[in-house]
């Protein structure tokens, strides 16, 4: 009766699939090797097995398409509010007022291709002949203990120098899930930087978005594109109003 | 200088295209789960253990993301042949050789399978994942993937006329 069991289409597959443990194997091979009908049915497992393992060769791994990558900068490219408005006076620019509600169908598209900015190491979203890609090592310092450490204590509109960089934090916020959230850029010391955005989720700052394009000093220029792309972004999450420093102060304080 | 885990989720992006692809023949729509795939990786790598690999996990995340697509197109009342025959022009070629023959009606036999079946094949022989892998894409236990699995390959078996 245990012999019956053991001898089930499913153990037989997973012979013919290599997934059984050497005694099973074992045990299976020799009642194989008395029994006809079982051979017979482990080969039917192993031909479909050969079979279906051609076929899912032959739908080779193509390399990503064009049209995939370029759809997320494409997306990002409808978010611009138009070609002339290429830069902005960083030193002019506050805290990114959360705009009104957007359309549902811009919300899920665009976070969901900002969100993928992150991954790509940012490089698709660099300016065009923007030279070197600081995106992707900036991205990776994020993580760094003294980025953690700023986005905890540092006020709105401060700097400090960070981990061989330099961090400014620009505002403080809740999103829709009331996560304390802080919207800052870093980068080096008049080079493309990041314009970034970390939550606070349990006691972790985790990096939510992040895009190049910040700059850490005053003679530089955010393109817009990077901006509406973050404003996009703090709508999607239900980003609220920024905190005034009281509130703020609160807030940080809280942490500790 | 990417971390680990966002160059791996990069060169992860063919496979699961191709995965994509498999769930929903459709390329525009296997593009979308792959962006969509990758945003939520982003969002919840915290809940990743690296001691594992990550192509199951994303898997899993674009299965459900595809789960999550189907869905809303019911919804919307407009109705989505997942299952649809594949595109002879993917397999074809100058020559047909008997080999390529054979791929087709494969293609073709699986294509007939109920829908179960036919993700735990493509998991485990297309994608070439074990089945504990494929257990935890589909979060459910080994003993079912393996029951779909023997079920599936018997039937195709049967319909291709393999004894």
């Amino acid at each position: 009766m245990e012999r019956q069991q053991q001898l089930s289409d499913e153990i037989l597959m997973a012979y013919a699939d290599g997934e059984l443990d050497a005694e099973t194997a074992r045990s299976v091979e020799a009642a194989a090797a008395t029994d006809p009908e079982i051979a017979q049915r482990i080969a039917l497992f192993s031909r479909t097995g050969d079979l279906l393992g051609t076929a899912g060769r032959a739908r080779s791994l193509e390399p990503l398409p064009d049209s995939l990558i370029e759809r997320v900068r494409q997306t990002l490219d409808d978010a611009r509010s138009g070609n002339d408005a290429k830069v902005l006076p960083f030193p002019a620019r506050t805290a990114s007022q959360p705009q009104e509600k957007r359309p549902d169908f811009l919300r899920y598209g665009l976070a969901a291709s900002i969100a993928l900015a992150v991954g790509l190491a940012a490089g698709y979203l660099l300016p065009r002949g923007g030279g070197e890609a600081p995106g992707g090592a900036l991205v990776a310092a994020l993580d760094a203990p003294a980025v953690t450490q700023a986005l905890a204590t540092l006020p709105s509109g401060q700097r400090q120098a960070v981990s061989g960089g330099e961090i400014e934090i620009i505002a403080t916020f809740t999103n829709a899930d009331a996560e304390l959230c802080r919207e800052f850029e870093y980068g080096h010391s008049g080079a493309t930087g990041l314009v970034s955005v970390a939550c606070l989720s349990g006691d972790q700052w985790q990096t939510r978005f992040a895009v190049v394009g910040g700059v850490t000093d005053s003679t530089g220029y955010v393109p817009a594109s990077s901006l509406d792309a973050l404003d996009a972004y703090l709508t999607a999450i239900g980003a609220d109003a920024p905190m005034s420093a009281d509130e703020e102060a609160a807030a940080l304080a809280g942490l500790r | 200088m990417q971390d680990d885990f966002e160059a791996d989720l990069v060169a992860a992006l063919p496979k699961l295209r191709r995965f994509a692809r498999s769930l929903c023949r459709r390329d525009d729509l296997a593009d979308d789960l792959v962006q969509t795939t990758v945003a939520r990786a982003i969002a919840s790598r915290v809940n990743f253990d690296p001691a594992t690999d990550l192509s199951p996990w994303l898997f899993r995340i674009l299965r459900n993301a595809w789960i999550d697509m189907t869905r809303r197109t019911a919804t919307r009342g407009t109705e989505l042949d997942i299952f649809e025959m594949p595109d002879a022009a993917s397999i074809d070629g100058e020559r047909v050789s008997e080999a390529a023959l054979m791929v087709r009606e494969t293609e073709l036999a699986l294509a007939t399978l109920p829908p179960d079946q036919r993700e735990v094949i493509i998991l485990v022989c297309y994608e070439e994942l074990s089945y504990a892998e494929a257990a935890e894409v589909l979060e459910i236990p080994k003993g079912t993937v393996m029951s779909r699995l023997a079920r599936g390959r018997m039937a195709l078996a049967e319909k291709l006329g393999i004894k």
